[in-house]
């Protein structure tokens, strides 16, 4: 799956939030939307998701235009910064959403679903948790509880907005690498709305720095710390 | 103008947040806000518009239309007033003090909203007439509440006190108990807390209790009329004109009494509204 | 000492003014016996009322439900031109008095009104019979379920729908499976507050039921009617009815606040 997202531009009561923003998402890669609070990173996301229409511009999924195909038909997997988990079902019921309102030719059965639930459990390592609550879970339980939930649509992007923000230091740590890991095993192309600069070089392939709506440097950890196009660049890695 | 016809500017734009169900739902509110609100209030507009000055003068300068005005504001007055004082107290004895059956004390409160207005008009005048249980001992002395001025106070009291202890109470519980402490230790007789330091920080409560109250004392139809002895300049009130005159097919007539007293009614309750954002005002900018 | 006075008077006030005429209906209902009591209340004219009531009621609950959960979903989810506005017309019914409403209905959906003149060539009535009863009950309801449901509403947040938006849900199994469930006992407590509402009202219903004995008496009409007719019994038996109907609303409000501390206690 690759993911062309070409001269996106989207205002808000006239103020300019995303500026003619180009960016190419390569089939199995892991980019990270680094920037700080008001540039944009968290716009690009949601245009990207369906959840905001951008002003201008286009969106291309391998070679198909899907800027306007609503956010619920691009089978997209979104973790939520707050992970939005249904408090009222069951961790079992969170996973297996996304397959149990599928309906006409998509329709599961419930076997099949049973058995993907068990499948992302597995994979999330909390195998013996489908019973409980949202509530009943650590901060980090459900961040994980939450990538299951959007793994299990089968998606063709994965998308995290902050996906960290919520959790302490140490766990912060050990959810990346297993995010990252996770993200590998799957092979599925993924983007990352994050504000540290720490987590984008740890966890992504690329990293894409954003400031005031604008692109500011696309490369590797590498590439942008010791090849720095612009001074903002230069600061913003430094601080 | 852009020169380029992209499908994105065909996309719907008026929508910001990307969740469904805008149109249906927005569609069914209006709809139903249209016929049952909107189009019965213009109506009574429209009709009024149809009066013109003189009438709408001639209709609400008629002796009997002033009478049961100046019976049904003073009653107002008077029921509002009396449940300042209950609603206060009512919601003082609910926050701060725990006793035996005060739960039940508190969910009484809340009886005359629940009790439809008919039954509590029955109700009212069997206690207070001079075979009630209350009538049967104030009538020795001469005084006869059901069917008079009086009759029509009490049961304005009886549909609207939820209103004072509800509008109160919620500002009973926030009061910060350290600020009386504080007074206390500064020689601040209790009399003196309550009026300089309690009270005015209950005012915005007791203001829009007691206005809530005397905008449901003026329009209180059903458990009034029971009471009220309905006799013409004397105990006839606002509402129950309105219904006479729409009896008699006087529309026009019925219309200006009841549009004056919806007016009167919005007015207050505006000006309740204002007066209430000032007063919070103040206490948020600690002045 | 201050505190034993404050208690006894507020006692003393809840029970004259509260407790007392609640006691005295059923002392005078029953005050022929339970044998004349259950003949009052089975009088084919007050079973007919009690039928009316209740149709009345089974056809505003549904309407006022969909209107406010409609209503509560477009207000707190949308920005929309006239979002204030909307808001206040339909908080309004709760400042119009029920003479005035009942007044404004037969203004306009009336025989001599700009609608309801509009139909009387094709035989259409509104006013003076069923249709006119559900319509000012719709008007005094309006606002429970509304008032209810979109606090809670507006507090639970979008990110659930979006979840689900990006899971594939269509609007209407968001709706039944992540909205719902939020908002659910705010629903049933607007719908209780307004079925209450319905019931009891008196004065809005006087002016536009016509009051055809035994045809268009709401209950609360017909305990005027049996008042005015010096059956003291009949009207209370029959405002026996009502009460109960009202402490049962009262103990079901106490028991969804119990359950659910969260619930606004608007009155």
């Amino acid at each position: 799956m690759t993911l062309d997202i070409a001269s996106i531009s989207k205002s808000y009561e006239g103020t300019p939030v995303l500026r003619d923003v180009s960016l190419t998402i390569a089939d199995g890669e892991f980019v990270a939307l680094l920037g700080p609070s008001g540039s944009g990173k968290t716009t690009l996301l949601n245009v990207i998701s369906g959840l905001v229409t951008p002003d201008e511009g286009r969106l291309t999924l391998d070679g198909t235009d899907i800027t306007a195909t609503p956010a619920g038909e691009r089978r997209f997997g979104m973790v939520f910064q707050s992970y939005a988990l249904f408090r009222h079902m069951t961790v079992a019921q969170n996973v297996a959403f996304g397959l149990r309102v599928r309906t006409g030719r998509d329709r599961t059965s419930r076997k099949s679903r049973d058995a993907r639930v068990e499948e992302l459990l597995a994979l999330i390592e909390m195998e013996s948790f489908g019973d409980r609550y949202p509530a009943q879970l650590s901060g980090g339980q459900q961040q994980r509880v939450a990538m299951a939930r959007a793994l299990a649509i089968d998606p063709r992007l994965l998308l995290l907005d902050e996906p960290f923000s919520a959790l302490d230091a140490q766990v912060r740590q050990s959810l990346r690498g297993s995010v990252r890991e996770l993200q590998q095993r799957v092979g599925i192309a993924s983007i990352l709305v994050t504000h540290d600069q720490a987590e984008a070089f740890a966890v992504a392939d690329r990293v894409v720095l954003m400031r005031d709506g604008r692109i500011e440097q696309v490369g590797t950890a590498s590439d942008l710390r010791e090849r720095p196009t612009t001074d903002f660049v230069r600061d913003f890695l430094a601080s | 103008m852009p020169v380029l016809q992209t499908p994105l500017k065909r996309l719907p734009r008026r929508r910001r947040s990307p969740l469904p169900g805008l149109g249906l739902t927005l569609g069914v509110t209006v709809t139903f806000v249209t016929l049952i609100v909107l189009l019965p209030l213009l109506g009574l507009g429209w009709q009024l518009g149809q009066l013109g000055w003189s009438d709408y003068i001639f209709v609400m300068t008629d002796s009997r239309t002033l009478a049961a005005l100046r019976i049904t504001l003073t009653a107002a007055a008077a029921a509002t007033v009396a449940n300042g004082l209950f609603g206060l107290l009512l919601a003082w004895v609910l926050v701060r003090y725990r006793f035996p059956g005060r739960a039940a004390l508190d969910a009484l409160v809340d009886l005359p909203f629940a009790l439809p207005t008919a039954v509590a008009g029955i109700a009212l005048v069997s206690l207070y007439s001079q075979n009630g249980w209350i009538g049967a001992l104030t009538a020795p002395f001469g005084f006869e509440i059901a069917y008079s001025w009086a009759g029509i106070v009490i049961a304005m009291i009886f549909t609207s006190v939820p209103f004072a202890v509800r509008a109160i109470q919620p500002l009973i519980e926030e009061l910060d108990p350290a600020e009386e402490a504080a007074a206390l230790t500064l020689g601040a007789s209790r009399w003196q807390i309550f009026r300089a330091v309690t009270l005015p920080q209950l005012m915005p409560g007791i203001l829009t209790g007691t206005g809530l109250s005397f905008v449901r004392s003026l329009g209180e139809f059903g458990a009034v009329i029971f009471i009220a002895g309905n006799i013409p300049f004397e105990t006839e009130i606002a509402s129950l004109l309105i219904m006479i005159r729409l009896d008699e097919f006087d529309y026009p007539a019925a219309a200006a009494i009841a549009g004056t007293m919806l007016a009167l009614s919005l007015i207050l309750l505006v000006a309740i509204n204002i007066a209430q954002t000032r007063l919070y005002r103040r206490f948020e900018t600690g002045a | 000492m201050t505190r034993r006075i404050l208690i006894g008077l507020a006692v003393l006030f809840a029970a004259l003014v509260i407790v007392l005429p609640v006691a005295a209906i059923v002392s005078r209902a029953f005050a022929d016996g339970a044998g004349a009591w259950w003949a009052a209340v089975s009088e084919p004219e007050t079973l007919q009322a009690v039928r009316l009531t209740v149709i009345t009621a089974l056809i505003v609950l549904p309407l006022n439900i969909v209107f406010g959960l409609c209503a509560a979903w477009a207000i707190a989810r949308f920005r929309f031109p006239g979002r204030r506005a909307l808001l206040i017309l339909i908080e309004i019914p709760f400042a119009v008095s029920p003479i005035i409403a009942g007044l404004c209905f037969l203004l306009v959906y009336g025989a001599y009104g700009p609608i309801g003149g509009a139909l009387q060539p094709w035989g259409v009535q509104l006013m003076f019979n069923l249709t006119g009863i559900v319509l000012v009950s719709l008007f005094v309801t309006c606002p429970f379920v509304v008032r209810e449901v979109l606090p809670v509403l507006s507090v639970t947040g979008e990110d659930e729908e979006k979840a689900a938006l990006t899971l594939g849900a269509s609007g209407w199994q968001i709706f039944r499976f992540v909205t719902f469930p939020n908002i659910t006992w705010a629903m049933v407590y607007g719908a209780i507050l307004a079925t209450a509402r319905a019931i009891g009202e008196f004065g809005a219903v006087a002016v536009v039921s016509g009051a055809i004995r035994g045809q268009t008496m709401t209950l609360p009409l017909q305990i005027e009617l049996l008042y005015n007719d010096y059956n003291t019994t009949g009207a209370f038996a029959a405002a026996t009815l009502l009460t109960a109907l009202a402490l049962v609303t009262l103990v079901l409000r106490g028991l969804i606040a119990a359950i659910h501390p969260a619930r606004g206690a608007t009155p």
